[in-house]
């Protein structure tokens, strides 16, 4: 019957509580006829075409052997099965439709979440962050949209843990389209693609933001990797706040534009994030494996690969810079730059562009 | 009776010899002309008759047949007023047929006789050489191109009542005073490397480019000095050989860009993206040469290479394999040279400063889709590949002199000799053009750098193409440093041009 509900009102949070204030249970609202349930409340004009169109159509047995073809699960927030962290807000979902699984009750989460934009930077730092972290047994919940978000699900992934992403369409359409591969990995590592819409919803602007809630409400704390001054992510950081939950915000450089929300999330109070032990420590968790963003084991290199390395950092450089802050030839630092790269030590970014991988 | 005159006409870039026969006979008084001719030739017959009545010939009220042979070539151009008015003098006995053996006759006439310019005198004039005959007659102001020819005697005719007179005397005043075309080395070059300040790497990978013949991709934020750059380039490659300038020339004569009192350099083009496809192949009615053969010999360079449609830029397969590029149209299938460096020039994405990411705000994906725009297929025939950055204050102030283009000059000249030497049994010049088996016999590496290169390979992520581009590059880099054997420190630097994608 839940599902029933789901269905008509396309997954519409607030469209839902307003019917279930007026008429009471599931089951009684399917048994009324159609007019009853369009008179039942004070719908606007759209909530009664969402409502009028889906009346007709639905049919809970062809959408129950959808389900069940697309391999997609459905529980209630009646369910057992429904993580609890969820049910404590005002404004919490009625149900979750989920490929994969969903996680288990007792294990931490910590959303990751950044800008779609983002700097080598941020994306190395998601990653470290979703590898440690997944290593520890803390499995990342984000949103996979592009940026952040993947690359903190890819840092799990990578290591074959389980990780969950909350979307904003149905759970059966891989947005964006280029992460089919990870989308397919999550599922096959015992992680989880949930949402709170219909299958066959397209990923529409709207919706993002209220995956958010969902997104911060299902887990323990909330990390913002990188986020500009106006950024999705402090959507998700407002709802974590109103959720209580603790908010970790990775410092930039001032001036950064990218790092612009975040710098002022720490002023405002968040707590600071330089290496994923800071979340460790908090909650207690003695590490298993080292963890540290970024590693300059100086002592191991030769004086001159030590030169260029240190010209490096996390955000790219480009050669020239290089040549001209080091005054080596320059034919030394290309050969200098390709050894620390066959070490593993420094990658290229971009087109004579270099940074540290770690 | 009968009179046999030389002329020839274009056809694609080459000459092809014609034949104007006159016959003057009995009837109704008529001038008639035949073989295949397009209205430009046609019209000849008006500027012929005016012309010849202007200088004080009378043309006798008979009938007149011209027929210009072969009957089965168009014929086009302008080229043929002149013959044909020294045809029919020589049919009723002004000149004496003697006299116009041996000799072929070039030109435009205007209504009172004097001669106007032509395009496409040189390969005429060659043609005529290879012929084996004796004397060309050209239009004056074409002279100066055909400095170039050497071993046969050319006439600058100014009009035709001296071109008569000279003709029935068999005495002609040789031309004085050769206006020469400079063939440029030295100092010529409008834009020189001594201009470009700092741009260390592309500079670098510029002088590369020039020895191997290689082609490069300049990749940088908009004003950082990939367009100043590729303008430098035809001043560093190496002088152009007397056959490479006859090539250039002719081409240049053909299609009539010839421009008298400059010097004759490697050239440099550099077509807007919106050009259509035939202006860069080549096209028309009667095919003349376009872009990528004007290019020949030089630098074909495409500023914001991402902008060009697809199909433009798919157009290049054929020049950068083949170094021709063959047309079929009409009056048959046409084969231009195109032997050229190609550069491109392109933004890193569509703001233009990624991966600067306090500036740029496109997503990866559209920085993605932004390159994904040049195909594989071209992107594979790229050697090097360098990220140009904007000049910064400190270098534009500095006091150290940048190197100019003739120094880097001399290292490319001696790379190229290098390779000349090494490949002489082969039918190439350059190692950009060696293939996968000519590479191992010709680029063999040590133990060094055979590890070297295996770790390289297996540790970042490289194809076999792009291996194979390295070694390429490497060898060229060793060639420019006058090394015989590919030493670990040129793959190194090597590495820095190899395209990241």
């Amino acid at each position: 019957m839940w599902l029933w509900l789901a269905e008509i009102t396309e997954g519409n949070n607030k469209l839902e509580k307003k019917i279930l204030d007026n008429c009471g249970e599931p089951e009684i609202i399917y048994k009324m006829s159609d007019k009853e349930i369009l008179g039942s409340a004070d719908f606007t004009e759209y909530e009664k075409k969402i409502l009028q169109n889906n009346l007709e159509k639905v049919s809970l047995d062809r959408i129950k052997d959808d389900l069940k073809a697309k391999e997609v699960n459905f529980v209630s927030a009646e369910h057992e099965e429904f993580p609890s962290s969820l049910r404590a807000y005002q404004d919490c979902p009625f149900h979750l439709y989920y490929k994969g699984r969903l996680p288990a009750d007792n294990t931490l989460l910590v959303a990751v979440v950044g800008s779609r934009v983002c700097s080598n930077y941020g994306r190395n730092i998601a990653k470290n962050l979703g590898r440690e972290l997944s290593e520890n047994d803390i499995s990342i919940i984000s949103g996979m949209a592009r940026g952040i978000d993947t690359y903190s699900h890819l840092g799990a992934v990578e290591i074959k843990k389980p990780t969950f992403a909350v979307l904003g369409c149905g759970v059966d359409i891989c947005y964006p389209t280029e992460n089919i591969e990870l989308y397919r990995d999550i599922i096959s590592y015992c992680g989880g693609i949930i949402s709170e819409y219909p299958c066959g919803t397209k990923p529409l602007s709207w919706n993002f933001p209220l995956r958010n809630r969902i997104i911060s409400g299902m887990s323990d704390a909330v990390v913002v990797v990188e986020a500009k001054e106006k950024s999705g992510s402090l959507i998700t950081v407002e709802y974590a706040l109103e959720q209580g939950k603790d908010v970790f915000a990775v410092p930039g450089r001032v001036g950064d534009v990218l790092s612009e929300g975040c710098n002022r999330l720490i002023k405002s109070g968040a707590m600071v994030l330089t290496e994923p032990s800071d979340i460790l420590q908090n909650y207690g968790i003695s590490k298993k494996t080292k963890c540290k963003i970024s590693a300059l084991s100086k002592k191991n290199l030769e004086k001159d690969l030590l030169l260029v390395y240190i010209e490096l950092g996390l955000h790219p450089v480009s050669v020239q810079t290089i040549i001209e802050e080091t005054r080596l030839e320059y034919e030394k630092i290309m050969e200098l730059l390709t050894k620390l790269q066959l070490m593993g030590l420094v990658e290229e970014v971009y087109q004579n562009h270099y940074a540290r991988t770690k | 009776m009968v009179t046999n005159v030389k002329s020839a006409t274009i056809h694609g870039i080459e000459a092809c010899i014609v034949t104007v026969e006159t016959d003057i006979g009995d009837g109704l008084p008529s001038f008639d002309m035949v073989g295949l001719l397009s209205s430009e030739v046609r019209e000849a017959r008006e500027r012929v008759r005016t012309a010849l009545k202007n200088s004080g010939f009378t043309i006798p009220p008979k009938r007149i047949t011209i027929n210009l042979a072969p009957a089965d070539l168009r014929k086009m151009g302008t080229y043929f007023d002149l013959p044909i008015a020294i045809s029919i003098l020589t049919c009723i006995g002004v000149i004496p047929e003697e006299n116009v053996a041996e000799a072929m006759f070039i030109g435009e006439l205007g209504l009172d006789g004097h001669t106007v310019r032509v395009n496409g005198v040189l390969p005429i004039v060659l043609k005529a050489m290879e012929q084996g005959m004796k004397r060309c007659f050209i239009p004056e102001d074409n002279l100066s191109e055909c400095t170039l020819a050497s071993g046969i005697e050319i006439i600058p005719v100014c009009n035709l009542n001296e071109l008569v007179l000279g003709l029935v005397s068999n005495e002609f005043q040789q031309f004085d005073g050769i206006r020469e075309i400079k063939s440029g080395v030295g100092d010529n070059f409008e834009y020189d490397f001594a201009d470009v300040l700092g741009q260390v790497v592309a500079k670098r990978a510029a002088e590369i480019t020039a020895a191997g013949m290689h082609n490069m991709l300049m990749i940088g934020t908009p004003g950082a000095g990939k367009t100043m750059i590729a303008k430098c380039m035809p001043s560093i490659m190496p002088a152009m050989s007397e056959e490479e300038k006859l090539e250039v020339a002719g081409i240049y004569s053909v299609a009539g860009m010839l421009e008298e009192g400059k010097p004759l350099l490697r050239p440099f083009r550099s077509p807007h993206h919106t050009a259509s496809l035939t202006s860069l192949t080549g096209g028309g009615l009667n095919p003349k040469p376009g872009e990528f053969t004007l290019a020949h010999r030089g630098v074909l360079f495409f500023d914001e290479l991402p902008e060009f449609q697809s199909r433009t830029i798919e157009l290049l397969r054929q020049p950068l394999e083949d170094r021709c590029i063959s047309i079929s149209r009409m009056g048959g299938k046409y084969v231009f040279p195109s032997d050229f460096i190609f550069l491109g020039a392109s933004n890193p994405c569509k703001c233009g400063y990624y991966p600067d990411r306090t500036k740029c705000k496109c997503s990866e994906i559209e920085v993605k889709k932004y390159m994904g725009r040049i195909s594989g297929p071209i992107m594979d025939r790229i050697d090097l590949c360098v990220h140009v950055l904007p000049v910064r204050y400190v270098e534009l102030n500095s006091r150290e002199k940048s190197e100019s283009s003739g120094e880097i000059r001399k290292r490319v000249e001696a790379a190229v000799e290098i390779q000349k030497e090494r490949y002489r049994d082969l039918n190439i010049n350059y190692n950009s053009q060696l293939d996968g088996r000519q590479i191992k016999d010709y680029c063999p590496l040590g133990k060094k750098e055979t590890a070297l290169m295996k770790d390289i390979f297996e540790n970042m992520n490289m194809s076999v193409r792009s291996y194979h581009r390295v070694i390429k590059v490497s060898r060229t880099i060793a060639d420019l440093c006058g090394d015989k054997e590919i030493s670990t420190r040129h793959i190194y630097e090597a590495m820095a041009y190899r395209i990241k994608n």
